[in-house]
């Protein structure tokens, strides 16, 4: 057998490029044009080198991160409180240059349209491009503070809002911001009957007396009401333009609505970036809004590559093809080579790993005794639970994780005791065990952790109190629709909340959405759901947190579920990117990264 | 030969219909609700939401009607509307799946250009020690996991080596040439832009290489066992004693005969190139067909299902006439008349 030397492999490369020469050659012909171009050549996008910042303003900061800060009390009437920026007035336009930060993501897009934007990182798309009336600072999802609005107040029965809209603020269009935009974009969201549209279930009424006050009129009391301003989906966008684009914001609108494909490559909003280009499963392109109210975003451009495999975003962030990889997972962040200029951000997530055990004897058997749920809580090795899952996961004793108000803390999990749960097994009658189904979705995974692992660790952990578990891999969809209608025994699911407040975990507590689908109902825990309720209506903070942990300790003794793990977040990024920084409401803040 | 071609071609419609009523009646058997599937964990306890989504997407009718009414648009020319993108899924296919041939037709070069030459050396070097790498190579490509595959040779080739470029389809630092036949390089071609030409080739070339390596052991060992069998025919002894040399006695007499098994497998290698570059397109970033296919099917995107299915049977459908057009150019004992 001959030796291979460097000539016969340049000839080799040389062959392979030939080929592909041929290969374009014989390319299939072109498919019939589509009825629209999905996608517009980044006409004006340049090869990415750096370039001085484009700083026109220095940025005024903020409120530093307060993660155990306590909500601002919405019965209050705060200032102007951390104004991101008083140069609202005529400023003129910093020009577009060629600093570009590259993000590796599984994009995930179903929508731009912040009406229907349901979505995580295209969530973060969007609250680049179209802001809300507040913002949370840092990684605080607690104090919800001023955006749009430059000051707010609430009417004494805490079911009147009304805010003062910021002066001097245009649309990437031209168009001067008014609240009658805020309107048109609560109105919509409510009646498109979207994915969104659940969270303005409580708006009873919104109204604009004048250009620069919004009246926003609840049906109950809502303690998570401001923070929930602080969201994407409630971000304003120029309704003028989008009505022209076919958006409708009466009732009906979820049938005469036509805006949405408008929206997908396009945007309409105040934000610091603006859409240039979206060639789906491929990259997202944004470019600097060279009239933004604020601080400009310090970057020229982002752009958000589609790497759905977390090792080959692993392998680019090395080789500095990327700058940010969003999607690494604990396997990969422990392996991730800090000597190629790389840095790694580690933070806790707002989301949550559990374990649930179906209520209705007629499914879940012997798992539906709430011994048994007690013997199972005590048998789970926890620690080992953390460091299956890495990546600055903590553990979650409870139905609220650490950085909502009343948060017991992970020093609060059970501690594996493998006697007493042994103990509970025989005062429920199955001393000598039993079997049963743990359901699971073939490749669901939460927090970077494959649901099937967290089975194998679960039947590993519950075989030394006699229970064994027979893992029954489902497709992802049966799997969910599964849990969904109550038919499944026993499972580990992911959870994220819907918005920054700890009320949003009270669908754990009987009879709420989690909680009927391990048919716990209300009446099963009265009790319980009246505490729950209560906690949800009531505005002053010390009494709240209070309830939140009396909540916590009672689902803990007799809830149906063993809350395991609130996963942490990492992050890798080049050395010379600065900005990387975690929040759950938008996950990162595309207009604070810069490039050295 | 035209006759049969025709006769072939007016089959394709009610073959394809027959793939609609299959793929419909198999997608909605799946024991999953596309309303849980799609809506959030809140959403879909708001009976408006849940409502307002079956009405857009048709699921509040009964499932007869769902496929005549897909059938009406389907003969208008209207795949319809994605769920989860949102967009046509005529204009998804006809952005991803360019991508996807692209890639595939390269890796059937690649396939063909090395699977068969080494299928022939093997079988005429028979237990050579050539022979017994050849078939050990042909049995590491078969049986080699692509996911693996393609990681390994991102990592050696792309990050240890730097022969080839990054996942994707084009440096960040190009810009796309506007869109023309929506295959990249040829786009390129035609804008003249020679460095994106060039670039896009490189990003193509590992990619195609990966998702050829089962095909191109499939092929060799294929055509190794068709050239054994022909090799020790009667004819072959007759061309040898006609004095030809052994490079005309292989080349043209036996792999002619040779390779009608070959160009089976070629055709299917490539339709399943075509429908199952899943992993391929995942780790290598390329925005295809196969990618999209993978994501209707686990997120009950009935109609981007039913789009894939049709255009995947389609082009089966297509390269089975091209083999059996080929068996006759080949053998014109077996050509139709």
């Amino acid at each position: 057998m001959r030796g291979v030397g460097p000539s016969s492999l340049s000839l080799a490369r040389a062959t392979l490029a030939l080929l592909m020469i041929v290969v374009v050659g014989c390319g299939q012909p072109a498919p019939p044009a589509a009825t629209t171009a999905p996608a517009k050549p980044a006409e004006a996008a340049k090869p990415a080198e750096p370039a001085k910042p484009a700083e026109a303003a220095k940025p005024a900061e903020a409120a530093k991160p307060a993660a155990d800060a306590k909500p601002a009390a919405p019965t209050t009437a705060p200032a102007a409180a951390a104004k991101p920026s008083d140069s609202t007035a005529a400023k003129p336009a910093t020009p577009v240059g060629n600093k570009t930060i590259v993000i590796g993501l599984t994009h995930g897009v179903k929508t731009f349209d912040p009406g229907r934007l349901y979505e995580i990182y295209p969530g973060m798309v969007g609250y680049a491009m179209y802001e809300p009336l507040m913002q949370f600072d840092g990684e605080d999802t607690t104090k919800p503070q001023a955006l749009l609005a430059t000051e707010w107040k609430a009417s004494p029965d805490g079911k009147t809002y009304t805010f003062t809209i910021r002066d001097g603020v245009k649309f990437t269009s031209g168009n001067p911001l008014t609240s009658a935009d805020f309107k048109f974009a609560f109105d919509r969201i409510k009646n498109l009957k979207g994915q969104p549209s659940f969270l303005a279930n409580k708006i009873a009424s919104v109204q604009a007396p004048d250009p620069k006050t919004l009246v926003v009129t609840l049906s109950e009391v809502d303690p998570a009401f401001l923070g929930m301003m602080g969201r994407v989906q409630f971000a304003v966008y120029d309704s003028k333009l989008a009505k022209e684009q076919g958006a409708v914001s009466e009732p009906g609108a979820d049938q005469s609505d036509k805006a949405e494909a408008w929206f997908l490559n396009n945007s309409a909003g105040t934000g610091p970036f603006l859409m240039k280009e979206y060639v789906p499963k491929d990259r997202i392109v944004l470019e600097r809004n060279p009239n933004y109210w604020g601080t400009p975003a310090k970057v020229d451009r982002v752009i958000l590559l589609n790497m759905e495999d977390p090792a080959a975003q692993k392998l680019t962030l090395e080789k500095g093809d990327i700058d940010i990889a969003l999607d690494l997972t604990a396997d990969q962040t422990k392996a991730l080579d800090l000597s190629k200029g790389v840095k790694l951000y580690t933070t806790r997530s707002l989301n949550q790993i559990f374990a649930f055990f179906n209520n209705d004897p007629a499914v879940g058997g012997p798992i539906s005794n709430v011994d048994v749920q007690r013997a199972i809580r005590y048998a789970i090795d926890y620690d080992g639970l953390v460091e299956l899952v890495g990546g600055g996961a903590i553990k979650l004793p409870s139905i609220i994780q650490l950085g909502f108000l009343g948060a017991l803390g992970p020093d609060a999990q059970f501690k594996t005791d493998i006697d007493k749960a042994k103990e509970l097994m025989a005062k429920a009658g199955f001393a000598n065990g039993f079997k049963i189904d743990h359901e699971t979705a073939a490749t669901a995974k939460s927090g970077g952790v494959a649901h099937l692992l967290l089975a194998q660790k679960l039947q590993t952990d519950l075989a030394k109190i006699g229970i064994t578990t027979n893992i029954v891999v489902q497709d992802d969809a049966t799997s969910l629709d599964r849990y969904r209608t109550v038919k499944t025994p026993l499972g580990a699911r992911g959870w994220g909340p819907d918005y920054p407040d700890a009320i949003n975990q009270f669908a754990f507590c009987p009879g709420s959405q989690v909680g009927l689908r391990v048919a716990w109902k209300a009446e099963s825990a009265p009790d319980i759901a009246a505490m729950c309720k209560q906690a949800s209506v009531e505005l002053d903070e010390g009494k709240r947190a209070a309830m939140i942990k009396e909540i916590q300790l009672a689902i803990m003794d007799r809830g149906p579920y063993a809350n395991l793990i609130q996963p942490g977040v990492q992050i890798g990024h080049r050395t010379n990117v600065e900005g990387v920084l975690y929040n759950p409401v938008y996950q990162q803040h595309l207009g604070k990264l810069d490039k050295k | 030969m035209r006759d049969y071609i025709l006769r072939r071609l007016l089959l394709v419609p009610p073959l394809l219909l027959g793939v609609t009523l299959v793929a419909f009646v198999l997608s909605h058997s799946v024991p999953a609700d596309p309303v849980s599937a799609h809506l959030g964990q809140s959403a879909i306890l708001d009976p408006a939401i849940v409502e307002a989504f079956k009405r857009e997407w048709g699921l509040d009718r009964p499932l007869h009607e769902q496929y005549i009414a897909y059938l009406g648009n389907l003969f208008q020319g209207n795949l319809g509307r994605s769920i989860v993108s949102k967009r046509p899924v005529e204009e998804d296919l006809a952005q991803y799946l360019p991508n996807t041939v692209l890639l595939a037709t390269a890796a059937l070069v690649f396939s063909a250009v090395l699977g068969v030459p080494l299928g022939i050396i093997s079988a005429v070097k028979r237990n050579a020690p050539i022979d017994h790498l050849v078939r050990a190579l042909a049995l590491v490509g078969v049986s080699m996991p692509v996911f693996w595959l393609a990681l390994v040779s991102l990592f050696i080739f792309y990050y240890r080596l730097d022969w080839v470029p990054g996942p994707g389809m084009l440096d960040n630092k190009f810009v796309a040439p506007p869109t023309v036949t929506r295959i990249l390089p040829v786009d390129a071609l035609i804008a003249g832009d020679m460095p994106v030409f060039w670039n896009a080739l490189h990003h193509l070339v590992l990619p195609a290489l990966v998702l050829s390596s089962f095909s191109v052991g499939l092929i060799a060992r294929v055509t190794r066992s068709s050239m054994l069998e022909i090799l020790g025919q009667d004819f072959m002894r007759t061309a040898r004693a006609k004095g030809l040399r052994e490079r005309v006695v292989v080349l043209r007499h036996a792999l002619r005969n040779a390779l009608i098994p070959t160009i089976t497998v070629i055709g299917l290698a490539y339709g399943n190139q075509l429908g199952g570059a899943v992993l391929t397109e995942t780790i290598f970033s390329w925005p295809g067909v196969g990618r999209y296919a993978y994501q209707a099917a686990s997120s009950l995107d009935f109609p981007a299902i039913m789009g894939v299915t049709m255009v995947i049977a389609a082009i089966y459908i297509g390269v089975n006439l091209v083999v059996d057009i080929l068996y006759g150019v080949l053998d014109p004992r077996i050509r139709v008349s």
